[in-house]
């Protein structure tokens, strides 16, 4: 179950609007005219005019007094892929539905959306008296990184556009913009995988694989097939032969991140990283980071927390400076696979002998070349989506 | 519904509503004919979903700059309400055309919105008023879906694409209870606009602003101040409504509740211009005796006092329903010579002219509906000593003598003015009259008259056929040729008598010409020389169905004009002043008074006891709506969880068992509809979705539309089919 974000009492207020002023004007026309021209027929419309602006003020007053928003949270998205900023616009009143109600995200000290998106903007068509309704507002982020959200501003200028009351709430609410899921083509994978597959190192724990990891006294209840005959006959007492623990597979990749690439190589490389990730997460292998250039080394694990937590490091990743310092990680790629992803240039120095070694820039080689990966690659190398 | 086809239909019908109340009001047939047809083809071409109307861009420019010009031309020309509002209906078809977004639309409304107060600006005619009403709820529905348009659109205008998920604009449920809500909206925008009709006083700053909202008017046609004989044509017979006209009986000026006159058999002569002078084949008014009179609004001005507090007067109440444009003259119809007149409204010079000695009244008007009310006593009832009248100018012609002579010695009369005895003076005009009914016959086409012949000559001599004003010239020609003082007058005849509103209505085709003979020094009568067979058979209603028919609207025409048009502050201030304290307040009031004083204490027991019984008997019944109101509110709720918004779920599972694939208590709705895709693989998909219905609104809390219900019944029309 989802926790909403319920913010403080919102901030009501009235705002200059052009087809109001534009309304006004018409209905002192109006007036004037049918005082000045006595024409009956003139009075009527001066009276509809002013009867539309009474119900414009109860109808859009009512529909806004009486209607509280809460934020739906939104836990991460992801770079250039669509993502759904959530609302629940609830109505108390108790008669007169609520009717076309706007949602915005505002800019405020407090957030840095725009940085991340275009401006986000949901609509709820009408809510019953005393009912609550969804809203969405579809954004579209450009960049990775922490997304911070504010205030939000509730509109209507409902029913006949002449005023517009607005309430602002404010919910501040983080978003992670993690980078994004891009497939891995599926040969590539299978290279870079296929040390890991064979299972390069033994566990250090016992276990029930077929894989010799010692010998013990006998202790009742051992099974008699696992008792060493040749070497309890060598030194004159029982023991037993144990065996390895299964050994998890693992995938280390290295990240390589360069300051004097373009940004965008950097972003490919990045993406890669997490494509490689998430794939090998999904086909059950340990998966473990190492960015070199930030000192960031992360040993293999196979639980989802994991992953979640190696992707919201890439998420918050920033490119180094030209000529900064590698660091060697001596850690990554030991026991199991290494792939190591260069934004450009393969730099075989990097990373253990057996480690394969990927250039993100050559897309076509790297990703899948299906419609989305090829939007999505699109927003990340700049070309027109 | 959703909410694309709701402001289709409702912008639809409120731009063809707008466009034909504007061509009525403007009496433009010419482009009702062109932009009805355009504007409703145009509409449903625009509003299709696959391949919707978008005119190119250069042609929209093109048209565009053509309209522009048009504009200029015809502003040059004459810059009024009317040609203003042509060029808007033009544009408005062109943006209709030209549908790009909801901007666009927002315009069409502002176009049609223009329209319509343009439509108010031209005339007051009650088809209108009917056309503006109807165009309400069109306008309240069509503005509130623009701006709900706008709204979907601005936040699908920041969601990058559809893939997530967001609904297609044509498929998004109109909002709830908009219907309701709509329906609402209008009955209090018509409450408040009749409030403030009743309100706001009248008379106060008319005119200060010059010209500005004034209705140009009309020109009022089938009368005319001037008679050309011998022209060729066809006289109007166009049934447009002129003026209203009621009559009653008044012992004085301030007797407003006199016996009515009238009946479908009784005619009345409504005087317009008294045309004296004649000059080939041209009768015109003498424009030298032009008298002004000072008026104010609502101001009685008196044209024969002496004459007028003697009493047994005519009380004519006159509602014409336009008057010629800003600034010119327009006739005053009165039956018989006017005593006094009371004009509502205020006129442009504030004063009224009076016109040669036949007492005919001029005013210039500011166009549009104007009434007025003139006292007259009957020519017959004159007791008092005449005026002598002037001699009118007339160029005597001797063969008209020759034939008057003729027809006056057949009734046996003296011809020679000298040797006639006065008195004979209406006999011989009677005889004449009868001549020229029965040897002439009666047509409303006109011939024209040869070159060089007088047309009087040529009928009565030559052709011995015409209409209503070669009666009337022959008429007055003969009369004073025979030395009696005659002249011609044109009018309007009130021969249509509206039981239902009890007034005549007059029409243009109702226009005629008639004689006026002096028959006694300074007496005159009315003579109208015109078969009153055709006079009847022309004037008077069918009395058909047609005929009745014309009856009930006019009658209904009568009450808009007498509630609406011409409401006025006279008629504001009894309204106030009946709300406040009522006749029949006052005379309960006083019989309570009696009663008390006869009544004393036991009176005022039962009296107490009979106000709280009526209290209670009140409240019970208050009370009783109140709970039948709340009850049907419950009712209309309809909460999300309520079964009987959820039956379709029940019928759903009943529908499954008699199939024979019933779903196991102990299994999900959503479970049971994955297993059964197995057997029924359309059933499945069905019932899955039936489900995911019943899932939001039984669990989820969420208000499910009817539209969704009737989803979820076809979906079970589904399941049964395959059966």
């Amino acid at each position: 179950m989802t926790e909403q974000v319920a913010g403080s009492s919102p901030r009501r207020r009235y705002h200059f609007h052009v087809p109001g002023v534009l309304y006004v004007l018409v209905t002192l026309f109006l007036a004037v005219g049918a005082i000045n021209s006595q024409n009956n027929l003139l009075f009527l419309a001066l009276g509809l005019a002013i009867g539309g602006l009474l119900v414009s003020g109860v109808l859009s007053g009512s529909s806004l007094m009486s209607a509280d928003l809460v934020r739906e949270p939104t836990l991460s998205a992801e770079l250039a892929t669509p993502t759904a900023l959530r609302y629940r616009v609830a109505h108390r009143g108790r008669v007169i539905p609520a009717y076309g109600i706007a949602i915005a995200e505002m800019r405020s000290a407090g957030s840095n959306w725009a940085e991340f998106a275009e401006s986000p903007r949901a609509f709820v068509v009408g809510i019953e008296p005393r009912r609550s309704a969804p809203a969405e507002a579809t954004i579209m982020p450009r960049r990775r990184g922490v997304m911070r959200v504010d205030e939000v501003r509730m509109w209507t200028t409902l029913p006949f556009g002449l005023t517009r009351k607005s309430s602002t709430f404010t919910l501040p609410m983080v978003v992670t913009v993690l980078p994004p899921d891009v497939p891995i083509r599926a040969g590539l994978f299978r290279r870079v995988a296929a040390r890991a597959m064979m299972g390069a190192e033994s566990s250090r724990a016992t276990g029930m694989s077929e894989e010799f990891f010692g010998l013990r006294e006998y202790v009742a209840g051992d099974a008699t097939r696992s008792i060493a005959w040749k070497r309890s006959a060598r030194i004159g007492e029982l023991v037993v032969r144990q065996t390895a623990s299964p050994s998890p597979r693992r995938l280390w990749v290295v990240l390589r991140l360069d300051g004097r690439a373009k940004p965008s190589a950097n972003e490919l490389a990045i993406a890669a990283a997490a494509g490689l990730l998430r794939r090998a997460r999904a086909e059950g292998l340990a998966v473990g980071l190492a960015v070199p250039v930030l000192g960031l080394t992360f040993a293999p694990s196979q639980s989802p927390a994991h992953l979640r937590r190696l992707l919201d490091e890439l998420a918050l990743v920033e490119t180094p400076k030209a000529g900064a310092a590698e660091v060697a990680g001596d850690a990554a790629g030991r026991g199991g696979a290494c792939v190591v992803v260069h934004p450009g240039e393969a730099d075989r120095s990097i990373g253990p002998n057996h480690a394969v070694h990927i250039d993100a820039t050559k897309t076509n080689e790297v990703f899948e070349a299906d419609e989305r990966s090829l939007r999505i690659l699109a927003v990340i190398t700049g070309a027109s989506a | 519904m959703n909410v694309e086809r709701g402001f289709s239909w409702a912008a639809g019908v409120l731009v063809m509503l707008s466009i034909t109340a504007f061509c009525i009001a403007d009496d433009n047939l010419g482009l009702a004919a062109f932009a009805m047809p355009v504007g409703l083809a145009a509409w449903v071409l625009s509003c299709r979903q696959a391949r919707p109307l978008r005119l190119p861009r250069r042609a929209v420019n093109l048209v565009l700059v053509g309209i522009v010009l048009l504009a200029v031309v015809r502003a040059q020309q004459d810059l009024s309400v009317s040609v203003i509002a042509t060029i808007a209906v033009y544009i408005l078809l062109l943006k209709i055309g030209d549908r790009r977004g909801p901007r666009d639309d927002a315009q069409i409304v502002a176009l049609a919105v223009f329209l319509l107060i343009a439509s108010m600006l031209t005339s007051s005619r009650m088809s209108v008023g009917l056309l503006l009403a109807a165009s309400g709820p069109a306008l309240v529905l069509s503005t509130i879906l623009v701006q709900i348009r706008a709204g979907i659109r601005a936040a699908s205008a920041g969601a990058p694409s559809r893939t997530t998920g967001a609904p297609e604009r044509h498929s998004i449920a109109i909002a709830p209870r908009l219907g309701i809500t709509t329906a609402g909206a209008v009955v209090t925008i018509i409450v408040a606009a009749v409030a403030v009709f009743l309100i706001v006083p009248r008379g106060v700053g008319e005119n200060y602003f010059g010209g500005l909202a004034r209705r140009e008017g009309g020109s009022v046609t089938g009368f005319s101040n001037e008679v050309r004989l011998g022209t060729r044509g066809v006289i109007s017979t166009s049934p447009t409504v002129v003026l209203e006209l009621a009559v009653r009986q008044a012992s004085s000026q301030a007797d407003t509740e006199g016996e009515p006159m009238g009946s479908a058999n009784e005619v009345f002569y409504l005087r317009g211009a008294v045309l004296e002078d004649y000059e080939k084949g041209r009768w015109t008014a003498r424009s030298e005796a032009i008298r002004g009179l000072p008026v104010e609004p609502n101001g009685i001005v008196s044209l024969d006092y002496e004459r007028l507090v003697r009493g047994n007067l005519i009380r004519q109440e006159v509602f014409v329903r336009d008057t010629p444009p800003s600034g010119m003259p327009a006739y005053l119809f009165t039956l018989w010579e006017p005593m006094a007149i009371q004009i509502r409204e205020q006129l442009k010079d504030r004063q009224l002219l009076m016109r040669g000695s036949g007492e005919a009244l001029t005013a210039r008007m500011n166009g549009g509906p104007f009434s007025y009310v003139v006292w007259s006593r009957m020519n017959e009832w004159s007791d008092e000593e005449p005026q002598p009248t002037e001699i009118a100018k007339f160029e005597e012609r001797a063969a008209i003598g020759a034939e008057a002579a003729r027809v006056l010695a057949a009734a046996g009369i003296e011809p020679v003015p000298t040797q006639r005895d006065p008195a004979e003076n209406a006999r011989a005009a009677r005889a004449i009259q009868s001549w020229l009914r029965t040897n002439f016959a009666y047509t409303l086409e006109e011939a024209g008259t040869p070159e060089g012949a007088d047309p009087i000559e040529h009928f009565l001599f030559e052709s011995k056929r015409g209409h209503c004003e070669y009666f009337a010239a022959a008429m007055v020609a003969m009369c004073r040729s025979i030395g009696i003082q005659s002249r011609m007058v044109t009018g309007y005849v009130a021969a249509d008598f509206n039981e239902a509103s009890g007034t005549y209505v007059v029409r243009e085709s109702n226009a005629h010409a008639w004689a006026e003979v002096e028959i006694s020094r300074g007496r005159w009568r009315t003579f109208d020389a015109t078969p009153p067979d055709d006079l009847t058979r022309l004037h008077r209603a069918s009395p058909g169905l047609s005929g009745r028919l014309r009856h009930a609207l006019d009658a209904i025409e009568h009450l808009w004009n007498r509630s609406v048009v011409s409401f006025d502050e006279r008629d504001r201030a009894s309204i106030f002043a009946r709300g406040s304290r009522s006749r029949a307040g006052d005379a309960a009031a006083e019989f309570l008074a009696r009663r008390l004083q006869r009544g004393g204490r036991e009176l005022l027991l039962s009296a107490v006891l009979a106000g709280v019984g009526t209290f209670v008997a009140v409240a019970g019944v208050g009370l009783g709506a109140a709970w039948l109101i709340r009850r049907w509110w419950h009712t209309g709720e309809q909460p999300p969880g309520d079964p009987r918004r959820l039956a379709f779920y029940g019928e759903m599972l009943a529908e499954l068992t008699r199939r024979g694939i019933g779903k196991p208590t102990w299994l999900p709705p959503r479970a049971h509809a994955d297993t059964i895709a197995a057997v029924d693989a359309a059933a499945s998909v069905a019932a899955e979705e039936v489900s995911r219905l019943y899932y939001r609104a039984r669990f989820g809390g969420e208000a499910i539309t009817a539209d969704e219900i009737q989803a979820a019944r076809r979906l079970l029309q589904t399941i049964r089919k395959r059966r």
